[in-house]
């Protein structure tokens, strides 16, 4: 959607004489043009970086927040923000992981409780929204300690599975789980496919169906998404249960990854999903964005990180570049908006 | 015209209130089909809320509303627009993000079967069916794939008012249709407005342009304060006579004994 407006009204406008130049390029391509010119950077400083293995490693890393930010990119489309989705995937991954290794359950049953429990908060966090009338960041910020404090109830705050509370009947996570955080299928990481599927998903939701146009609509002016019919309180808890159910999902490859679930795993995550979303492009005010640019950033985080760390950048310097990073492309964005206009 | 004996929409002692104070208070109301009723006040008089009321964005504290003789109740713009209410906002008529097909199928998205399973949005067919209404206007806007936020203020107002076309409204409410408008567009607006009259639609106006009013309403009903001061036929008073109740000159109140 988003993309396609600004193109359409590129043509019409009369642009530079050059029919090629750098400030066109980096007025059209955005952060894909980042994303390009930081991997070509790093391909010259390391001869590790341009290597498939590379590639997929950085896919590996990155998998578990492209699904979150996609859950990210609606509900921030809709004008919310969902501080919660790390917590929410710390739920659903430990829920799931506690009911198959220490309840006895199979892992089609695990899985669907974990998704289905993260999908159901989310939805409560979304009629608290909708119906209390209370901003998102209020909520969905009350959200993510009250998520993460329960998920720590149900593992006691240890990680599951553990040699303390495991028994031999019990107490180890079903290879099939292990096999959607660390598979591979055809030498391609099956997160890596869960994540571009759940990308596509995403664009689905927000170009081919009703509610995809109700979050623009309600994003870009909620009055007038009211007047027109639209209930604007069933979309706002609606991208919020939705939301849920991706972290759910998030969940289960993160514990599938890391063959363990804890309480506190992806803490923090909510803020690398909200900045791949505003780096691919999105309006961090709503009603404008799409869910290819949110891959994109979080590619390009991904990318960041992992190009930093074949260079033997320090991790305490990762960190200030990272977020010095967030600033610039948010500032470059601002530039683009300003003369694109 | 007022010789039909069934109003299309009539309200009766619609009272509404926002904490302590109120809005509206006790004021009725009819109109008839084909006939272009103004709504006038000044600031705060209430006519805004009045007709946020009929349009469902405030349900009322009090009072009736009948359309088409039945009584209905309207608790939310769905209702409005099942009975065939539309209504073109001053301030919140368009999602500007949006583009023009997307924003006159708004709520009311066109969807086909993806793969016989899904539904999905039909896009095409929601981009032919607003060419084709906006063509029938006469309306001419360069794509349709456009977002409104790239549109003229009267661009804009045409696709409000194509939108409550296309959905066949009965009644079509109308705030501040021609503010913001140049005056080639203005007159445009109107001779819309006189087209819709013409089809048997009925429509309430509201305008602080006594111009426009005088130009299209049969019929004006002055608010001032939350309470209805008169009602007059526009061809048989004059504006000064209107700015008087408007503002409530006690010179106007004496003369006439139309006050409520």
């Amino acid at each position: 959607m988003g993309a396609k407006g600004t193109s359409s009204a590129d043509k019409s406008s009369p642009t530079t004489n050059s029919s090629f130049s750098i400030k066109e390029l980096l007025l059209r391509g955005g952060s894909l043009v980042g994303l390009i010119g930081l991997s070509l950077v790093f391909a010259v400083l390391s001869p590790h970086f341009f290597t498939l293995s590379n590639w997929l490693n950085v896919f590996r890393q990155v998998s578990v927040v492209i699904i979150l930010a996609s859950a990210q990119t609606m509900v921030i489309i809709s004008a919310g923000i969902d501080l919660s989705v790390g917590s929410l995937l710390a739920l659903g991954g430990s829920l799931a992981a506690v009911a198959i290794c220490y309840w006895g359950w199979s892992l089609l049953a695990g899985a669907l409780l974990g998704v289905l429990v993260a999908g159901l908060v989310g939805l409560a966090t979304g009629t608290i929204v909708a119906k209390g009338k209370i901003p998102d960041f209020i909520a969905t910020l009350g959200m993510l300690g009250a998520v993460r404090g329960i998920a720590l109830l149900i593992t006691g705050g240890l990680p599951v599975p553990s040699h303390f509370t495991a028994t031999e009947l019990t107490g180890y996570l079903p290879a099939g789980l292990i096999w959607l955080g660390s598979g591979d299928i055809g030498g391609f990481p099956v997160s890596m496919m869960i994540a571009v599927g759940v990308v596509i998903l995403t664009w689905f939701i927000l170009n081919r169906t009703t509610f995809g146009r109700s979050l623009y609509a309600v994003g870009g002016n909620r009055e007038a998404a009211r007047a027109s019919g639209i209930n604007v309180d069933r979309v706002k808890a609606l991208v919020y249960a939705v939301s849920g159910l991706y972290c759910g999902l998030g969940g289960l490859v993160l514990v599938g990854r890391m063959n363990s679930a804890n309480a506190l795993m992806a803490e923090g995550m909510e803020l690398q999903t909200i900045a791949a979303v505003v780096i691919g492009g999105t309006n961090l005010f709503g009603g404008k964005g799409s869910v290819f640019g949110t891959l994109i950033g979080a590619l390009l985080m991904g990318v960041l990180a992992n190009g930093l760390n074949l260079l033997n950048v320090q991790p305490f310097w990762q960190r200030v570049i990272n977020g010095l990073l967030i600033i610039a492309v948010v500032v470059f964005d601002q530039w683009r908006r300003r003369v694109l206009r | 015209m007022a010789d039909q004996k069934v109003p299309l929409l009539e309200v009766k002692n619609i009272v509404k209130r926002f904490g302590g104070l109120v809005a509206v208070n006790r004021v009725s109301m009819e109109v008839y089909p084909g006939e272009v009723v103004a709504l006038l006040g000044d600031n705060g008089a209430g006519k805004s809320t009045l007709i946020k009321v009929v349009s469902g964005v405030y349900p009322p504290d009090e009072g009736e509303i009948y359309f088409e003789g039945k009584e209905v109740k309207i608790n939310n713009p769905m209702d409005a627009i099942q009975l065939g209410i539309e209504t073109i906002y001053q301030d919140l008529a368009l999602a500007e993000n949006l583009n023009v097909y997307s924003n006159i199928f708004l709520g009311r998205e066109k969807l086909k079967k993806w793969l016989g399973l899904v539904s999905v949005l039909d896009h095409d067919y929601m981009h032919d069916e607003s060419k084709k209404v906006l063509d029938r206007l006469g309306i001419e806007i360069p794509s349709l794939k456009n977002k409104i936020k790239m549109l003229s203020g009267g661009q804009r107002q045409s696709v409000a008012i194509s939108r409550s076309i296309y959905w066949k409204a009965k009644l079509l409410i109308m705030d501040e249709p021609t503010a913001a408008l140049g005056v080639a567009e203005q007159r445009k607006v109107l001779d819309l407005v006189r087209t819709l009259k013409d089809q048997g639609v009925g429509v309430i106006i509201i305008s602080h342009q006594l111009y426009d009013v005088f130009q299209v309403a049969d019929r004006m009903i002055v608010l001032r304060r939350g309470e209805k001061v008169g009602e007059r036929i526009t061809k048989d008073t004059n504006s000064d006579e209107i700015v008087g109740l408007m503002v409530g000159a006690e010179l106007v109140e004496d003369s006439k004994g139309e006050e409520v």
